[in-house]
């Protein structure tokens, strides 16, 4: 492993910290807005992740995979603040 | 370390530290409007660096293509989310920190139809 790789892998474990800091947040927020917004933030790391992953490993396909990824938590973020927005009387 | 490898190392680890700063911030800041505004750094700065740092790395012209096309769709969408979870919290009456001074929503907002008064 060169000393190029092992700083890239240095970078993952400070995005893995990083997830567990936004899983707490996740785990704990007093309204479901805080939830939402989490989980839009958890989805930037797992793309932030994944990138940093094929920098290391050259596999050009996982690129696709961060858009995909990168669509889901989007939708996914808009989806719920609609539900939320549209569910208050 | 040749210098493609050093450009790399440098844009994705300024990413990483706006990552890390906006989930430092998620913790910790008082209330989810702030908390919102922390989120939005991490959704186009620190993507934007880690992104730029996979086209810099492989120097491939579709590769960087697809980069360019992810960072513009990032950039495109993360104000958006953070805007529509703001404006559903302000609706559904999210309580704001007690610090808080100003309010310049208050009032101008029809809360059952969902629209500024204009």
């Amino acid at each position: 492993m060169t000393l190029f790789e092992m700083l890239i892998a240095g970078l993952m474990g400070v995005v893995a910290v990083s997830m567990v800091l936004c899983a707490a947040r996740l785990l704990m927020g007093p309204s479901i807005p805080d939830r939402a917004m989490a989980f839009d933030t958890l989805m930037i790391h797992v793309v932030a992740l994944v990138a940093l992953y094929v920098i290391i490993t050259d596999q050009l396909s996982l690129v696709d995979a961060i858009l995909v990824v990168a669509v889901l938590g989007f939708l996914g973020t808009v989806a719920i603040a609609r539900y939320i927005e549209e569910g208050r009387t | 370390m040749s210098l493609t490898e050093i450009i790399t190392l440098a844009l994705a680890t300024v990413g990483v530290v706006f990552i890390f700063l906006a989930a430092v911030g998620m913790l910790k800041l008082p209330d989810l409007y702030t908390r919102v505004h922390a989120t939005g750094k991490a959704g186009t700065l620190g993507i934007t660096g880690v992104l730029l740092a996979v086209a810099v790395h492989h120097g491939d012209l579709v590769a960087a293509a697809k980069m360019i096309a992810l960072i513009a769709f990032f950039l495109l969408t993360a104000p958006v989310a953070a805007h529509m979870l703001d404006r559903a919290a302000y609706l559904t009456g999210v309580k704001r920190a007690p610090q808080t001074v100003q309010d310049d929503l208050a009032g101008k907002y029809d809360i059952e139809q969902g629209r500024l008064r204009s």
